[in-house]
């Protein structure tokens, strides 16, 4: 039983960072229907220049700042100087999405050519053991949670209550009509980059204090940024983060019965298992133009 | 010397990789993350069978292309339900999963250590096992791929795979089971990829799960992609510069720790370069395209001005539409009983009851949001009912997927057209002639004679089609150039190929000015002299008055008046509901 509840627990932390993958991937692919590969690359850019930060004498609290900025910043130029770019020369999703990809692999490999493939750590968090009973887990743990919740909570506010917010719904439902009543749709393209860089920043930077920092992670995030997206639905980002905690919840559970070398394979079969029953993902309610 | 062979042989099995992806990709537009498993699959297979049973490598080739073909069937089967996004996901799952497995599975493939000690090839007794003797296997095996993808993609199953690149609705609509060839075209590319496995493991005598992972299916992409897709040369081009690119880094002078970066960031770079200046690669699209014109005729009517349809040939015309001789069936054509439609909350089709007889032109009209065009969509099969029955000459088609119900003798035409605008006129045309042998894999390579007998027919047909509405010598135009009434026509043309008894056509008059109007409306009130039925979406009611012999208004979703266009023009409870207050 104890098994259990600590089981939970750590699906619960890898859980928060899936939701907040998840949610952040989630929000630019709503609203800009580009399947942005390079978020991948957003993730390692915030989680070394974090490191670097640090490295230049910086304390852990500007240092991330700093790298969430920066992760920011590269998030909205790859939209204001690629995606833009090809767009307005009609380019077909494959051509955003293959240029996506070779964003991805410059970045991680510049990175590997720069800082060496082995892991970055962060210093100045000091991290405490908490045991409730037989379940221990620490203070990271804990604040990946509470820091997903928060965001997740700000991330729903600002889009039901604030104006700008409203506007970007508008475009995630419909696009031409936003243009059409006077909404900046390509501004607010780049204000769902932005944002969307701005939740996934945080999630590098705890994922480095937890296990360091290593260039292959950007694949990793691409992939569990766009998995929990699909089996929660496109279109709901409460579905993404729902989903992000399930697959958290099932890997972790899953190590219990199979082994650890397999877990990776236990979010693809997720996947798999729910396109398969339901093909608009588990609460998508995306009824997608090109259609009739 | 053994190193230029070395990079020779490279390049074949990434030719062989990239042709086979290219099936996939190029030509279907389907964004499979995977194809890195299914070389890893056919790597695999070969090797086990070879060093724990010592088979002969052909059979080891052959055993991998069965084990890949299945495990892309398997994929293919739920993936190719779904949309593009989710496409590339499910694929990227596919090929983790079959890299965990590779890792994991330590009894079958010795996990991360990978095999050694695959037995190098022989070949009637010979082995094969200097890099001088690969040679001529690799070549042979490379051309045979290659011939056996310019067969496929110069057949009519490959002007299907263009066709639903350029719009897959469209595509299904003209009676070509979307699905089906999705499938087959994903179980061809991985079980041709797998070939280049079979041949990659008896050549290295040593693999390992790290060939194999999501790296190298981008290095396929980048050969296809800067080769240039859809082309038949493309991949060849594509390994050529990528392998040189690849071995040409190793003799610069970087250390050894950061070559395998550099190689990456090349690739990135590449990627990113080809697709903001040159997405369409290297050798773009046509280059390739066989410079043939077959069934070329001698058009010498006068084009006069404007568009003519030249009503004033009824043999010619006979021969079109050989059904006139079909007997009309005693009851209607068409029946809808009690059909309904929502969407969320929204009745869309609203218990709609509706015959059609045959032989009649029935127009349907009513205010835009009346359900007009969602009709159409139940109907031919694109939408289910939610309620109620569509009966087609007596048969039951309300659950029938969209191509079968074409198969059937229904066609439609789309108010966007969604013609395939980067193929030819001509193509466009002949991708709609129903039951073409071609379109079946195996007798492309089975039956070539009657393949391109069958072939030839169809397109002396197509041009009997093109002639019928005057694009005759447009024939080998590209769609997307042609004028918007030209398209128009060439709709029409695609839609009357299928062969269909009963004509669904949405707004055919809408962007269309009245001299060409003139010219166009007699053709379509001809089609009933052959036996066909029509029924017409239209606001424009000149057109309505002078063509139709019966009018349906329709209203949320509900029929509410029928008659002759005198009956329903004069009544004037329907003019307030088309026209307001």
């Amino acid at each position: 039983m104890d098994l259990f509840v600590q089981l939970t627990i750590n699906g619960l932390t890898l859980g928060s960072i899936y939701l907040l993958l998840g949610i952040s991937w989630g929000l630019i692919f709503a609203v800009t229907r580009t399947f942005h590969f390079a978020h991948g690359a957003t993730f390692v850019v915030a989680a070394y220049f974090t490191y670097l930060f640090q490295q230049w004498g910086q304390p852990l609290i500007f240092a991330a700042f700093g790298g969430i900025c920066c992760a920011a910043l590269f998030g909205v130029a790859t939209e204001g100087l690629l995606y833009r770019y090809l767009r307005r020369a009609f380019a077909t999703p494959l051509v955003i999405f293959i240029a996506a990809l070779g964003i991805l692999i410059t970045v991680e490999n510049l990175i590997a050519m720069g800082f060496g493939t082995d892991a970055k750590p962060l210093e100045g968090f000091p991290v405490r053991v908490i045991k409730i009973g037989r379940v221990g887990f620490n203070n990271l743990h804990v604040v990946m949670f509470v820091t997903a919740g928060v965001l997740f909570a700000a991330l729903m506010l600002y889009l039901h209550r604030t104006k700008t917010g409203k506007a970007l719904r508008a475009v995630i439902s419909n696009p031409e009509m936003a243009e059409v009543i006077g909404i900046d749709v390509r501004k607010y393209f780049l204000i769902a980059f932005g944002l969307g860089s701005l939740l996934v920043a945080p999630a590098a930077v705890l994922v480095t204090i937890e296990r360091g920092a290593t260039p292959d992670l950007g694949h990793w995030a691409i992939l569990y940024s766009f998995m929990p997206v699909i089996i929660g639905g496109i279109g709901s980002l409460p579905g993404a983060a729902l989903a992000g905690i399930i697959v958290g919840l099932a890997e972790s559970i899953g190590i219990w019965k199979i082994s650890s070398q397999w877990q990776v394979g236990i979010a693809f079969v997720v996947l798999v298992a729910v396109l398969l029953l339901k093909p608009t993902g588990l609460f998508g309610f995306r009824v997608y133009r090109g259609k009739i | 010397m053994d190193y230029l062979l070395h990079i020779f042989i490279m390049i074949a099995i990434y030719a062989i990789l990239g042709l086979s992806f290219n099936l996939i990709l190029g030509y279907t537009g389907l964004i499979a993350m995977c194809h890195a498993a299914f070389f890893a699959i056919g790597a695999y297979t070969s090797a086990l069978l070879g060093t724990h049973f010592g088979t002969h490598f052909l059979i080891g080739i052959a055993a991998g292309m069965v084990v890949s073909g299945v495990i892309s069937l398997l994929v293919a089967i739920p993936a190719i339900r779904v949309r593009d996004e989710y496409l590339i996901v499910t694929t990227l799952a596919l090929l983790m999963i079959v890299y965990t497995v590779l890792m994991n599975w330590i009894d079958l493939t010795r996990g991360a250590s990978g095999l050694s000690g695959i037995p190098r090839p022989s070949l009637f007794g010979y082995r094969i096992s200097s890099p001088m003797a690969f040679i001529p296997l690799m070549f042979g095996f490379t051309l045979l791929v290659f011939l056996a993808c310019w067969r496929i993609v110069y057949s009519p199953f490959g002007r299907v795979l263009r066709a639903i690149r350029e719009d897959e609705v469209a595509t299904e609509s003209l009676g070509k089971d979307v699905r089906a060839f999705k499938i087959w075209v994903f179980v061809t590319g991985g079980a041709l990829a797998a070939i280049a496995g079979s041949l990659f493991a008896h050549y290295m005598t040593y693999i390992s799960p790290a060939n194999f992972t999501i790296n190298d299916t981008i290095l396929i992409f980048a050969v296809v992609i800067i080769g240039g897709t859809a082309n038949a040369w493309g991949p060849v081009v594509g390994a050529i510069i990528l392998v040189s690119v690849m071995e040409a880094l190793r003799f610069m002078e970087i250390s050894p720790v950061i070559v395998g970066f550099t190689r990456q960031i090349a690739y990135g770079a590449i990627l990113i370069f080809f697709m903001c200046f040159r997405p369409h690669g290297f050798l773009g699209e046509f280059a390739a395209r066989p410079p043939k014109n077959g069934g070329k005729r001698n058009f010498s009517f006068p084009r006069e001005e404007g568009i003519s349809p030249r009503a004033d040939e009824p043999r010619r015309a006979r021969e079109l539409f050989p059904q006139e001789s079909v007997s009309r069936p005693a009851g209607a054509l068409l029946r809808l009983k009690g059909v309904n439609k929502n969407f969320g909350g929204l009745k869309a089709v609203n218990d709609c009851t509706l015959d059609l007889a045959q032989g009649k032109i029935v127009g349907l009209i009513g205010p835009n949001g009346a359900g007009k065009t969602t009709l159409f969509n139940v109907v031919t099969g694109f939408y289910p009912p939610d309620s109620g029955s569509v009966t087609f000459s007596e048969k039951d088609i309300s659950s029938l997927p969209a191509h079968r119900i074409t198969h059937l003798g229904i066609a439609r035409s789309f108010q966007d057209l969604r013609l395939f605008r980067n193929m030819t006129v001509l193509d466009n045309v002949l991708v709609a002639r129903p039951r073409q042998t071609g379109e079946n894999l195996f007798w492309i390579f089975i039956r070539p004679g009657s393949v391109s007998r069958e072939e030839k027919e169809n397109r002396e047909k197509a041009m009997a089609f093109l002639e019928f509405v005057g694009l005759a010598d447009q024939a080998g135009e590209l769609a997307g150039n042609l004028s918007f009434a030209e398209q128009k026509l060439l709709s029409l043309a695609r839609l009357l190929a299928t062969e269909a008894r009963l004509i669904l056509l949405d707004e055919p008059a809408s962007g269309l000015d009245s001299k060409v109007m003139e010219n166009l409306f007699p053709l379509v009130k001809d089609l009933v002299k052959f036996g066909k039925t029509i029924c017409i979406v239209e606001h424009n009611m000149e057109v309505i008055r002078s063509m139709v012999d019966e009018i349906v208004f329709l209203n949320e979703g509900k029929v509410l008046a029928r008659g002759t266009p005198e009956q329903i023009m004069k009544a004037p409870e329907l003019a307030e509901i088309y026209f307001g207050g």
